[in-house]
């Protein structure tokens, strides 16, 4: 067996091309050999009817396509006067009183009806119709007729995910599934995953679903997304309950592409894409920034920073060197990378034997510049997957499935140790002046140093030389500072064995399946530095031999240029399996259909990152389920999940997770019939259950006894703080004069509670599914509510000194309900014409009930009460004008507040006074404004259209009642990590401030100030801008060529498409992408892609 | 034969999956026996205190959480006072004026902008006061059980405790007021915790007690022999010595106007006022007599042991000596004038994570780069304050019309000879403590750490210089103010910095010393009106440094006006002067300011220097912007010595409140700080202080 050494290598030959030659195409080579099955060939799957002998009372029996008796078919005479006929029994055997060659019509709901000439020892094999009725939906552990579903879940199939080439399959899912919100806030490759909720956030702690791939936990964000087969999002309590208590926030199963019988089928793709970057917020120029910064020193009365010799400098660029005016965006970030996806699979089998077996290779190029470094540090970018799915019918019971997948990938960031987000936020901090970058191969830095900046020459006391207030900051650390790169390997391998034997010869209808999942994972690093010169612009004034004056820059070197050492270390790992076993029984009786489902699994995480590593992560589950249904027509669910997870204590583990759902299929009733004509299909669904959720935040183990640290060696300065908790604080001491021993310490780590439970979520969903027009109109309605409670918080009215924080506890409720509907029209004009139009809508409101927060003043400043993530800010007014004060007296019937600052100027903002106390203090922010940074409104909508050979597909997303708070420096001109005053300026400052000259009463921006700062850049509904959105998420026109040539290729598929990904956004938002966060956390620019791919089929 | 055909192949396929996917375990378990156990080996109370060595590890982890007074943590998790996005309390005294903008100081302080909500700079629900004391009780209320401990062990350890606990409820007491007081460990269970702020008094009578009880079941010293008892491995712990000092420390603040007056110091009309949490209703002279009678009792008692703690003397009568003396008096770890003082570190070095040096400068260069996150630039009016180096008080206006500042006899911090072949020798012409809080132009950048002798270059502190290379010039191109993070205002931190000779040296910041002592003993006894008595230990204090005494020096004065040494206030007055002098970046200057009611100090304007290096241009001198180090060094001229003096008003960083009435409202309630409004909320009985 493969283990994941054989794919470590030298991480110094991870050059791509060299690793796709040397390593990925043998063992894909190997892989297929060892699993490719010789013969492909066809084999007649269809059995026809059999005739004997004439005679007068024939009988015969009816399966379906599986060998499977077909119980319940109807077998009548065809043109008989009277209705002649019979059903099939438990064996499927039938027998009637008619002539040998009689016409029979055998029908079967979900099959294709059939007329055959009545022979006798006949055998009728039906054929699944390809409607809806027959169509299977996945579910928890399992698949089940579409028809029959009464739980709340929503699909999408491979082709929906696959129009344009995506790193990761999270970023398509938004617009194509309802109730599924998605956010994407960074770009980086590798790292652009958006995150996902599924009906939105039921608890402030981890809001995750669950995912499985192919019923195993796994990440999905990392799939070659041409392996996958379709994505199902379980919602409510009927279809999450047996995951119990891992399944409160939902479930996203992914099921990969299995083979089916037939010839080898060979798809190849292949695309290139141009990525550009969406756009990166415009900043000021160096004269704009200048006048702007003494603009602000004039609305404060103080003195100028910039001089006008160095405004005209900037103005007429007379020195580009020591006076530039940088467009850092540009400079450091390329206007387009590529980005390449290519995929081969191999799909087909025999009667015994199935395969689907893919390789993929994904390459995205970063978008910062490297500046001719010999190494690769502007976060690249590339993964390579394969995947070989396997079914082997060993015997005509007994099914072996074998998977195996992994994938290789290689990133790489600068060595700065900056993330991406940072390295961003570094081009807003910077200003246009600090550097002019790059200057005949040398790095300049500017100098506002006077002794740099030589002004006088003996005897030429006279001129003035301009020199620079400040430098500010340059965004070029990340490849100036700490030059050098990290270049990340993962190492990933996945595989699944199903033995699935049927069990027949005991009862009819039972199985028995057992399963087993192996994933491990490796990674390593290479750590790459050098040592990088900067210069320094000196400006030189000087006497020359002739006694003229002559002025020159010259340039200080500091440091030097060094070859790039490298150094190599592992950089993580992981292992985890799962095993599962079950009994599965399905039968019918007559018009009666009963299932059940007994599981089993048990799964263990090794090399647990954070607390406790060295134990391994346990979760061990009991499931069942029992469903029943009349003729299709009544159904009944109840699922049952009890299971336990590691994080409670002994005794208090397990926990019953009952569910259960009700559907009616309205439209199979008599009385239906009347209005069939328009309402082809109407299915009422309730469901009701509880579901828990152990990833309740804290560490783990939160049960056991308070802990103690002992034999702490590390001293104070050392301690290690993690936002705000003590994990990990060195207690030791240094007594003794000038002793290097330090003196183990001991202290209480943390207190503990023995009661800490999973969450509990009580769901309920009320939903039907109704078509129009048979069938061409479909449309799906969910209502749902859920109560969540035992929610881990801390208890902070407890008075600090106690002198511990409060151990958690399970205090927390949340509220939420929502509604999501989709309409589906599909139809086709003429012979040639096919369009659909697909909308989806959802809609997720939730409240915290109860939190125990530290008490407030006002009950408008408590979390609960309020949305998950409400935000505590001022309310804005107006902009200060004289005679406000008047004004708002009207309008409030109150006397005007004394605000934050004790004078206000025009264009300063004004707060409304809440508590009504006279004064604004912080007592007066309030979470009842605005919305949140998760939508609460999501729509999709989906345009597909063909003509002939010519198809046409776009995907719009939307969401509303969304907003986003304007920060750091998109809130404050001239904020960096430092200072107030040296940053950066965007233009949109510029453009939208309130100034005198232009007293704008709805400028986006107050007047600038640093004296009135407290007031003017308070946190207030003035920064929460709306950022709704409509985007065209996805654009793929394709054509399929027919050539002539094609055929003798044995070419099927000849496919060319070109396609968009992010093409365009509407939005009211003007501060970079509305899903990225322009708060004080910018990140890596999204992508805009524009795509031509090449779809061969063979 | 079918039928076991098919059970075979199951289970020959079900035996391979259980073969593979169970060969990296174990063993095989299924149910609750699967899920793993709670991690074994588990450290709980119970395993601390059945251990003699834990015990007393856990000792150890209560020092840890001592108060220390420099910050140096690019952190804002617990303890605040850490974190040098913090400030220094010194930074809000008229003493030093810090000029990093991203700290506190500046968006907190002196833009008046801090509220209730914010927090505080020592804060009382983040510095880890309230946990320190839970600790403490943990160890008092567990130790009885411990087996291998003897009693005496015991009860010493108990006493080390008690003062820890006695010094963080001080380090709360004297920027807050009375606190609640927590005389057992709590389970956060209790229900009802109503608890009301105890009185000022009430709260430091517990202090009081918590030393009292400590004093007699400590050592005087660790001065002994054994691996127990000697300095080299001890020092640092609490000894009775320090906990006598920590009590007349506490009785100090506690008979101070702050606290022991007839008016409160706000307007009367608050809770905390009426509930004597901010003050103690009236006046009492036996405040003073009790804070004296603590004074005299340590000083009885440091007689009575030999004289332990004693200022460390000068080997000889030179500027440097001095220097050198009061250097090692606070910055060496074996130093007999240190009564207590907490770590956090080792050695300093340009690595470590310890950066109040590496961020009050640079340790590879002096200029760059930075950040200089600690550029606590000292102010014109704190440089004013220390004496010529004969005693005699320094006077700006007075000296400049004598001509000490500027022009050919300029001597402000140092005189210059020419010598032969036109080198130039420079004499420190200020009290050398100077040298030691304020780093001046023209000081050397190292003073030798063994041999005390000044070397390597001179600080070039002149518009242009080597080390001030940075000025903010109005638009006419004026330099209107110094404009490094590293000398803001002409003057750069020196104090717990040094210089490089500092790297590889122990760290320490000093929470009690013996010259404080000496002072505090002044103070009380000018209060309880011995004030000659009170001049005798300020001179000592002075003679330490070669500066003759307070009296001899005022009559030497020729200043117009001069403080009289046989006035109550002056003596006073003059007392905190010196305190400033010699305890600089101890936060005394801010107890100073605030015990006083002292809003002046807030209010006043304070002043940066501007020097500029003159050269001789045929009869004139003129400004020469360039530093020396460098080109006019390598040239082989001669040091500059001749500079030309300004001042300048600190703007760039300017305070809020300097535009105040000292009497303003506004000011007096800076004379506590507010407590969280959060735990207010929490209505168990805690009243906020007045004004907030």
């Amino acid at each position: 067996m493969l283990t994941s050494e054989d794919y470590n290598y030298n991480n110094k030959c991870m050059n791509k091309l060299k690793f796709i030659k040397g390593k990925a195409i043998p063992f894909a080579a190997i892989l297929s050999a060892m699993l490719f099955v010789p013969s492909a060939g066809m084999l007649s799957a269809h059995a026809s009817v059999q005739s004997t002998q004439q005679q007068e009372s024939v009988s015969g029996t009816v399966i379906d396509n599986t060998g499977e008796a077909v119980i319940g078919a109807s077998v009548v005479v065809v043109g008989a006067q009277q209705t002649t006929g019979t059903v099939t029994d438990y064996d499927g055997h039938f027998t009637l009183n008619v002539k040998p060659g009689t016409q029979l019509k055998i029908t079967f709901v979900g099959y294709k009806e059939q007329i055959v000439k009545a022979a006798n020892g006949m055998k009728v094999t039906l054929e699944e119709e390809a409607t809806m009725l027959q169509a299977v939906e996945v579910v928890a552990y399992g698949v089940q007729k579409k028809v029959t579903v009464t739980g709340a879940l929503s699909s999408v199939k491979a082709e929906d995910l696959t129009r344009t080439p995506v790193s990761s399959v999270n970023n398509v899912l938004a617009g194509q599934l309802s109730g599924v919100t998605t956010v994407q806030t960074s770009g980086e490759p590798g790292a652009d995953a958006a995150q996902i909720f599924v009906r939105g956030q039921g608890t402030w702690g981890d809001s995750s679903p669950l995912i499985q791939v192919d019923g195993v936990e796994r990440e999905m964000w990392d799939i070659d997304p041409n392996e996958i087969e379709s994505v199902t999002v379980l919602k409510d309590a009927s279809a999450t309950a047996v995951f119990g208590v891992r399944g409160a926030n939902g479930v996203v199963l992914i099921t990969t592409k299995r083979g089916a019988e037939g010839k080898a089928h060979i798809s190849a793709t292949a695309s290139f894409s141009a990525l550009t970057p969406t756009k990166m917020v415009e900043m000021a120029s160096s004269y704009d920034y200048a006048m702007f910064h003494n603009a602000m020193h004039d609305n404060d009365g103080t003195a100028h920073e910039f001089s006008q010799t160095v405004i005209d400098m900037f103005k007429n660029n007379t020195d580009p060197i020591r006076f530039p005016s940088m467009n850092w965006s540009d400079y450091i970030m390329k206007d387009v990378t590529l980005q390449t996806q290519h995929n081969v699979n191999i799909s087909g089998g025999n009667k015994t034997v199935k395969y689907f077996i893919s390789a993929g290779m994904f390459t995205q190029d970063g978008i910062f510049n490297e500046f001719d470094r010999p190494y690769d540090f502007g976060y690249g970018y590339s993964r390579f997957n394969y995947r070989s799915n396997l079914d082997i019918d060993v015997t005509k019971t007994t099914r072996l499935s074998f998977n195996i997948s992994g994938k290789v990938d290689n990133s790489d960031k600068p060595h700065s140790g900056q993330s991406s987000d940072q390295l961003v936020k570094e081009v807003y901090w910077a200003t246009p002046f600090s550097s002019p970058g790059f200057v005949d191969g040398k790095y300049i830095v500017n100098s506002n140093s006077t002794s740099d900046n030589y002004t006088t020459v003996e005897g030429d006391n006279a001129k003035t030389i301009p020199v620079l207030p400040f430098t500010g900051g340059t965004p070029m650390a990340y490849c100036m500072s700490q030059p050098g790169a990290f270049q990340y390997n993962n190492n990933k391998l996945q595989m699944d064995l199903v033995l699935d034997q049927n069990l027949d010869f005991i009862t009819k209808g039972l199985s028995v399946k057992l399963k087993g999942s192996y994933n491990s994972s490796f990674a390593t690093a290479t750590e790459i530095t050098n040592d990088a010169s900067t210069y320094t612009a000196v400006f030189h004034r000087g006497v020359n031999e002739s006694g003229n004056i002559y002025e020159e820059i010259l340039y200080r070197k500091a440091g030097d240029d060094t070859t790039p050492t490298y150094r190599n270390y592992q950089n993580g790992k992981s292992r985890n399996w799962y095993t599962e076993g079950s009994l599965n029984y399905s039968r019918s009786f007559g018009l009666h259909t009963i299932s059940a489902l007994a599981l089993y699994n048990q799964s263990k995480e090794y090399y647990i990152k954070g607390d406790y590593s060295d134990i391994a992560r346990t979760y061990v589950g009991f499931v069942s389920r029992v469903t029943y249904d009349w003729n299709n027509r009544y159904m009944a669910e109840f699922n049952f999940g009890y299971n336990g997870s590691e994080n409670f204590a002994p005794g208090k583990r397990f926990g019953s997770f009952p569910a259960g759902s009700l559907g009616w299929v309205v439209s199979d009733e008599p009385f239906f019939k009347s209005v069939k004509k328009y309402i082809s299909f109407l299915k009422l669904r309730a469901s009701w259950g509880l579901v828990g959720n152990d990833k309740i935040g804290g560490s783990r183990f939160l049960f056991m006894s308070d802990p103690y640290n002992v034999n702490q060696t590390a001293l104070w300065e050392r301690a290690q703080y993690s936002s705000g908790s003590d994990s990990g604080v060195a207690y030791a001491y240094l007594f003794g004069v000038e002793n290097g021993t330090a003196t183990k310490g001991a202290y209480e780590s943390a207190k503990n509670n023995p009661d800490v439970t999973w969450e509990k979520a009580f769901k309920q969903d009320y939903g039907f599914d109704m078509n129009f027009f048979d069938d061409r109109l479909r449309t799906t309605f969910d209502y749902y509510m859920e109560h969540r409670t035992d929610i881990l918080a801390i208890d902070y009215r407890i008075p600090t000194f106690i002198g511990f924080t409060p151990p958690y506890s399970n205090f927390g409720v949340v509220d939420s309900h929502g509604w999501e509907v989709s309409v589906n029209w599909q139809d086709k004009i003429g012979k040639d014409f096919r369009y659909s139009v697909k909308l989806n809508l959802s809609y997720n409101f939730n409240e915290i009930i109860e939190d125990r927060q530290a008490p407030q003043q006002n009950d408008y400043m408590y979390t609960a009460g309020h949305r998950i993530g409400s935000r505590l800010q001022y309310l804005f007014w107006k902009l200060y004008y004289p005679g406000a004060e008047a004004d708002y007296e009207k309008e409030f019937g109150s006397p005007f507040p004394t605000q934050l600052v004790s004078k206000l100027y025009p264009g300063d903002p004004v707060y409304v006074d809440l508590d009504g106390n006279g004064y604004i203090d912080p007592n007066d922010q309030s979470r009842d404004f605005g919305y949140t940074d998760d939508p609460q409104y999501i729509a999709g909508l989906n345009l597909a259209l063909s003509y002939k050979n010519l198809s046409v597909s776009a995907q719009f997303t939307g969401a509303w009642n969304v907003s986003r708070v304007l920060g750091d420096v998109f809130q404050r001109p001239f904020h960096n990590r430092n200072t107030e005053n040296n940053g950066g300026l965007l233009q949109y400052h510029l453009d939208n401030t309130w100034t005198p000259e232009n007293p704008d009463p709805n400028a986006e921006y107050p007047r600038a100030t640093w004296t009135n700062a407290i007031q003017n850049y308070a946190a207030s509904t003035l920064w929460e801008k709306d950022a709704k959105y409509l985007r065209l998420k996805t654009l793929q026109i394709a054509y399929d060529f027919h050539f002539p040539f094609m055929k003798v290729l044995g070419l099927n598929q000849l496919q060319l498409s070109i396609s968009g990904y992010n093409l365009f956004t509407l939005t009211p938002y003007k501060f970079g992408d509305p899903e990225a966060r322009a708060s004080s956390t910018p990140s890596y620019p999204l992508q805009r892609t524009y795509t031509a791919s090449l779809k061969l089929g063979f | 034969m079918k039928l076991h055909h098919k059970l075979l192949s199951g289970v020959v396929m079900l035996s391979l999956a259980g073969v593979a996917f169970t060969a990296c375990t174990d063993d095989i378990k299924f149910g609750s026996s699967f899920i793993e156990k709670a991690p074994g080996g588990t450290v709980t109370l119970d395993t601390v205190f059945n251990s003699a060595e834990y015990t007393r590890q856990f000792l150890v982890g209560l020092y840890v959480q001592q108060y220390y007074g420099l910050p140096y943590k690019n952190s804002t998790a617990s303890p605040w006072s850490q974190s040098y996005w913090n400030t220094k309390l010194d930074a809000l005294t008229d003493c030093y004026h810090q000029h990093f903008s991203g700290s506190n100081a500046y968006t907190m302080y002196y833009s008046n902008a801090l509220t209730s909500n914010d927090r505080a700079i020592i804060a009382y629900n983040d510095d880890k006061v309230w946990e320190t004391v839970h600790h403490c009780w943990l160890l008092i209320e567990n130790i009885d059980r411990v087996p291998g401990l003897s009693d005496s062990e015991k009860k010493n350890m108990i006493a080390q405790a008690k003062c820890i606990m006695a010094s963080r409820y001080f380090d709360l007491y004297s920027v807050y007021g009375g606190l609640p007081i927590v005389e057992h460990t709590y389970t956060g269970t209790e229900g009802d915790l109503s608890t009301r702020r105890a009185t000022a008094e009430a709260t430091a009578n517990f202090m009081v007690k918590l030393l009292d009880e400590a004093i007699p079941d400590l050592l005087w010293a660790y001065n002994g022999t054994t691996i127990e008892t000697d300095a080299t491995n001890n020092t640092g712990r609490w000894t009775s010595a320090g906990a006598m000092a920590l009590k007349a420390k506490i009785l100090l603040f506690n008979a101070s106007p702050l606290y022991n007056a007839n008016q409160p110091y706000y307007d009367g009309s608050t809770d905390a006022e009426r509930d004597s949490v901010v003050w103690h209703g009236d006046f009492k002279q036996e405040r003073w007599q009790r804070a004296l009678q603590a004074c005299q009792d340590f000083m009885n008692a440091n007689d009575a042991n030999g004289n332990w703690y004693e200022l460390n003397k000068a080997t000889a009568a030179t500027p440097d000596a001095y220097r050198q003396a009061y250097r090692m008096g606070y910055i060496y770890q074996g130093s007999r004038e240190i009564i207590h003082s907490t770590r956090v570190a080792g050695a300093t070095s340009n690595k470590a994570s310890y950066q109040w040096n590496n961020f009050v400068g640079p340790t590879t260069t002096e200029t760059g780069p930075g950040p200089f996150r600690h550029s606590y630039g000292p102010t014109q009016e704190y440089v004013d304050m220390f004496c010529w180096a004969d005693g005699t008080p320094f006077d700006w206006e007075g000296d400049m019309t004598a001509g000490n500042i500027n022009g050919e006899k300029g001597k402000l911090f140092f005189e210059y000879v020419k010598g032969r072949g036109g080198a130039v020798q420079r004499k420190a012409s200020r009290d050398p403590r100077l040298y030691e809080n304020a780093i001046v132009n023209g000081q050397s950048e190292r003073l030798n750490w063994t041999s005390g002798v000044s070397e390597g270059n001179n600080y070039e502190l002149w518009v242009g210089g080597y080390h001030e290379k940075y000025q903010v010039a109005d638009a006419d191109g004026k330099i209107v103010e110094q404009d490094t993070e590293r000398f803001p205002s002409g003057y750069g931190t020196i104090k717990y910095y040094l210089g490089r000779e500092y790297q590889g040296k122990y760290t320490q910041w000093v929470y009690l010393s013996y010259d404080e002592m000496l002072l505090m003993y002044a103070e009380c006894l000018a209060q309880c009106d011995q004030l000659n008595e009170a001049l005798k230990y300020v001179d000592e204090v002075r003679a330490r440094v070669g500066m003759k005494g307070l009296k001899t020096s005022i009559t030497k004065s020729k200043a117009a006006v001069k403080p009289n040494m046989d006035n109550k206030q002056d003596v006073i007055e003059e007392i905190l002067r010196e305190r400033a002098c010699e305890l600089g970046m101890s936060n005394n200057r801010y107890y100073d300011m605030i015990r006083y009611k002292h809003g002046e100090w807030m209010t006043k304007r304070l002043h940066g220097l501007l020097t500029y290096r003159l050269i001789q241009i045929g009869k004139n001198w003129e400004h020469n912007i360039r530093p020396y180090i460098g080109d006019d060094k390598n040239a082989g001229v001669a040091e500059p010595s001749r500079f030309e003096h300004s001042l300048f008003e600190l703007q760039n960083r300017s305070r809020v409140l300097w535009d105040y009435s000292p009497d303003d409202l506004e000011v007096r309630k800076w004379f506590l700080f507010p407590l969280p409004l959060t735990e207010i909320n929490k209505g168990y009985g805690l009243v906020q202080n007045p004004g907030w």
